[in-house]
């Protein structure tokens, strides 16, 4: 599905990403994990178009997307989360998902500006679905709240419901769990199983638990470069993995 | 559950027969201040889109709504007025694209900056080219039927209001004369409530003020209205959501720069005239102004912000019998100033935000 | 080329003041990342006040440290009653409300000393001096202008690099959170940043009156200019602003004296335009934008 080639990054003289090759599988939730600072959310940002690889290719679906912009990913077919949350503090809940299922909407300005029948039947369907989704994350409730007045795993939740509600073909998962309870990682587990295979999942995370519950495959990254690769048994027997993360966080 | 366009053209179409019926029964120099409402509320809806939603200050609409005027002025001259406001907008739709690409680049004051020059540098075109536009002395806008012009003996008409507007007398493009013809309308043989030339030029202002509401309203309402917030409040998140920040940019520039343009036309009527003076850096103010005060995101806030801009000075005037010129010139400007300062401070979201504030204090 | 001399000449002087309009915005911008538009309505107020001092005492040197003063307190006053009570989220406020504050001080001026424009008579003759047979684009008072200037910067320059108070400053210009953790008092900064910014934006009012009148909008093209500079310059850097507000000047007289005065501001549009389709954050600039 998503496949990184020879990926060089380097800022300012500082070589972040050092010739990472990894794939992730069609219908697999992928996991990439690493000590701090070892290049994850680099990684992530290359996929996602915000850093451009200085060498190396980027390839979805066979295609490459060195060059595409992030915006146009959506439109791809690649929806991704971000550490910081990222929902529009202005905007309703509702909005906030609804805004993740126009990525593939048709609608000119021009049709906008009349707003002619068509436009406001497809604006009907993507208020469904975003009900629906909101429904299914048991986030009915809030749905004209904004975002500031939730706590923050519910904020998590609406992310997430965002990124879904577009039905990618890949979903990038930067950290879901920071900052959660154990319940709300427990549904997390739960949820991204049920989404595989239609969906691929490519999930960056600290919380070696959920990893080595939900992986199929994992890359470990460290100083920029991939360390290691495997399913989760084979990764934590693996000595270097244990090495780079001495002193890091503890493998279960 | 209604379409949006059933019910948004219900709003303008209401809200058209409503204003022309008003327009019919008020006297000519109402009627000129509701063509200068209208007029303001069309541009300041623009703002709403791209200072409110889109959070990009720009100083730049006054300027567009210079090349509006001057592209109906001139257009005026060969063909009629549909014509004429058709390609004045088109002319806006260009400059809000020119403006745009290099705008929606830049952060905050670099903007504003920008488009601070721009207000300041479009009108001094005007008198680079003397022999086209006319210099500082402007273009003629003749009235649309001479019979009616010629039997209320078009009044030329100062820029009253504009100049006690930001002002500085003068620098204005036409001296403003105190006893303003616009007074002596109401000794004028003409019936009050009859068509006069005042009343035409309000039906002019509040037809394009409708369409261009009504198309206000379905932009803000729809899909392009979250995009425009959400690009303000987070681009990044924006991005990943499938939106581009800078097209979404650039949109909100284009679609407030075709009202900027339409109601630069507009003025161009309403004015008989179109000149340097009427457009330059106070316009740009004036519209800032009103937006922020009736409420920065709100189509009704920009509403407010156009009767305020026009009322508030004639309020200042009525009130100030016994000062002299200085201070009363003054005054308006003034209380702009500190309510400016103070709704930015105090209540961001201006009478709007207020108002709304108030009732969810209610209900409570 | 004697003409490009005189041209060139003309333009310096009026680039000395352009330059200290920019260092105002530069001091503000680096203080509190807000550009003070606001600024020339600070210096056409201070000016008039030196104005009135001027008239009644007949010393200009006491009216140009009146402006001084009168520029800091202003500064001051603005920062504390206006900039530091809007929110910090919100960054169109802040830009809307300096120019709510350039539109009161603009009508405040007009009914104090009113609309129509007045002339500052120079302290020292303003006509072109005659040397070496011939008459030079240069007077007395353009060189008082540009001795006042550099004094000015090179005092700046010795504040922001020599002493620690300098360093102090563009620590919390840079880090303000850094900055407080090491001890360094960023409010007492951001108000002398304001004040300093007020002062050396009175003291351009005052040396640019004399050429131009006095009104209360007179100083708007000025604005313009200062911003060009500024903008090339980074709005972060000194130097930067000092360097472009003369270039600025340089360009604008040239353009002037070659064409015509009302193409100034065209010109300073068209240079802002190329300039910042370049460089968005403009010359010298330290400031990065957010990444992920």
């Amino acid at each position: 599905m998503l496949e990184l080639t020879g990926v060089d990054v380097t800022v300012s003289g500082l070589k972040i990403l050092d010739g990472v090759s990894m794939k992730v599988p069609a219908g697999s939730i992928t996991g990439l994990i690493g000590p701090n600072g070892a290049g994850k959310t680099t990684a992530f940002n290359v996929v996602s178009g915000f850093v451009r690889a200085n060498s190396g290719t980027v390839t979805f679906k066979g295609k490459s997307i060195n060059h595409v912009k992030t915006h146009q990913l959506a439109k791809l077919g690649i929806s991704r989360t971000l550490q910081a949350v990222g929902l529009f503090p202005t905007l309703t809940v509702l909005e906030n998902v609804m805004l993740g299922a126009t990525s593939r909407n048709k609608a000119g300005i021009l049709s906008e500006s009349l707003a002619l029948p068509w436009v406001d039947k497809e604006q009907r369907v993507i208020r469904q679905k975003s009900v629906e989704i909101l429904r299914r994350f048991t986030l009915d409730s809030v749905m004209d709240a904004m975002p500031g007045e939730l706590p923050y795993p519910t904020q998590k939740k609406v992310a997430l419901a965002r990124a879904l509600v577009s039905e990618p073909d890949l979903l990038l998962l930067d950290e879901p769990a920071g900052g959660v309870g154990a319940e709300e990682i427990r549904e997390l587990s739960a949820l991204l199983q049920q989404l595989t295979p239609e969906c691929t999942v490519l999930l960056v995370e600290h919380h070696m638990e959920l990893v080595m519950e939900v992986c199929d495959l994992i890359w470990v990254l460290d100083a920029g470069k991939i360390i290691a690769s495997g399913t989760p048994a084979q990764i934590r027997s693996n000595q270097d993995v244990l090495t780079a993360y001495l002193g890091e966080a503890e493998v279960s | 559950m209604r379409s949006r366009l059933s019910s948004h053209a219900f709003i303008c179409i209401g809200a058209w027969l409503v204003l022309m019926l008003v327009n019919n029964a008020i006297e000519p120099l109402m009627s000129y201040y509701l063509a200068l409402v209208a007029m303001y509320a069309t541009a300041m809806f623009g703002m709403v889109i791209l200072v409110g939603l889109s959070g990009q200050v720009s100083l730049g609409n006054g300027a567009i709504m210079a090349v509006g005027a001057y592209v109906f002025a001139l257009s005026y001259q060969h063909w009629n007025a549909v014509i004429s406001m058709v390609l004045a907008g088109m002319a806006g739709v260009v400059f809000g694209l020119l403006l745009g690409i290099v705008g929606a680049r830049l952060r905050g004051p670099y903007l504003a900056g920008l488009t601070l020059a721009f207000a300041v540098g479009i009108p001094a075109i005007a008198n680079r080219f003397p022999s086209i536009l006319g210099g500082e002395d402007g273009l003629k806008v003749p009235a649309p039927n001479t019979s009616i012009a010629e039997v209320i003996q078009a009044p030329t008409y100062d820029e009253s209001s504009l100049d006690q507007f930001l002002t500085d007398p003068s620098s204005a493009g036409v001296a403003p004369d105190p006893t303003s013809t616009v007074q002596t309308f109401d000794t004028s043989p003409l019936d009050p409530g009859s068509f006069a030339l005042e009343h035409w030029q309000a039906s002019v202002a509040i037809a394009v003020a409708c369409i261009v509401g009504f198309v206000a309203l379905n932009l803000v309402r729809g899909r392009q209205g979250l995009a425009w917030r959400a690009v303000r409040d987070d681009p990044v998140a924006a991005s990943v959501v499938g939106i581009s920040p800078a097209t979404t940019k650039v949109t909100a520039f284009v679609v407030s720069s075709l009202f900027a343009a339409l109601a630069g036309g507009v003025f161009a009527q309403i004015l008989s005239f179109v000149g340097p003076g009427a457009f330059g850096l106070k316009l740009s103010l004036a519209l800032l102004v009103g937006v922020v005060l009736g409420g920065r995101t709100s189509l009704v806030g920009a509403l407010i912000g156009a009767v305020i801009v026009v009322w508030l000075p004639e309020l200042v005037g009525s009130l100030g019998n016994g000062w002299n010129d200085q201070v009363s010139n003054n005054v308006p400007n003034l209380v702009y100033g500190l309510l400016v300062v103070a709704v930015v401070v105090f209540a961001p979201s201006g009478i709007t935000g207020l108002v709304t504030q108030l009732r969810s204090f209610r209900q409570r | 080329m004697n003409q490009f001399l005189d041209f060139s000449l003309g333009g310096i002087a009026n680039g000395a003041v352009i330059a200290l309009m920019a260092l105002a915005l530069v001091l503000v911008w680096r203080s509190s990342r807000v550009v003070n538009f606001a600024q020339v309505g600070q210096a056409m107020f201070t000016t008039f006040i030196s104005l009135w001092i001027y008239e009644v005492s007949g010393s200009w040197l006491l009216a140009l440290l009146i402006a001084i003063c009168a520029g800091a307190i202003l500064g001051l006053v603005v920062h504390l009653l206006v900039m530091k009570p809007v929110r910090r989220a919100d960054a169109s406020g802040a830009i809307i409300a300096t120019f709510g504050v350039l539109i009161a001080l603009q009508a405040a001026a007009g009914m104090i000393w009113g609309g129509d424009p007045k002339a500052f008579v120079p302290p020292v003759a303003n006509s072109g001096l005659e040397f070496a047979g011939r008459i030079w684009p240069v007077s007395w008072y353009d060189l008082l202008i540009f001795a006042v200037t550099s004094v000015l910067v090179l005092a700046l320059s010795y504040v922001f690099t020599r002493t620690s108070f300098g360093l102090a400053m563009r620590a919390s210009a840079l880090n303000p959170e850094v900055a407080r953790i090491s001890g360094v008092r960023v409010s007492r900064m951001l108000i002398l940043g304001w004040a300093m910014a007020g002062s050396v934006g009175a003291i351009a009012g005052v040396l640019i009156a004399p050429s131009a009148t006095l009104s209360p909008n007179s100083f708007d093209l000025l604005l313009v200019f200062a911003f060009t500079a500024a903008v090339i310059g980074g709005l972060d850097s000194l130097v930067g602003a000092v360097a472009f507000g003369v270039g600025t000047g340089l360009v604008l007289s040239l353009v002037t004296g070659y064409s015509d005065a009302s193409n100034a501001p065209i010109v300073s549009l068209v240079l802002l335009v190329v300039i910042l389709l370049m460089k968005p954050d403009g010359f010298f600039s330290q400031s990065k934008s957010r990444v992920v």
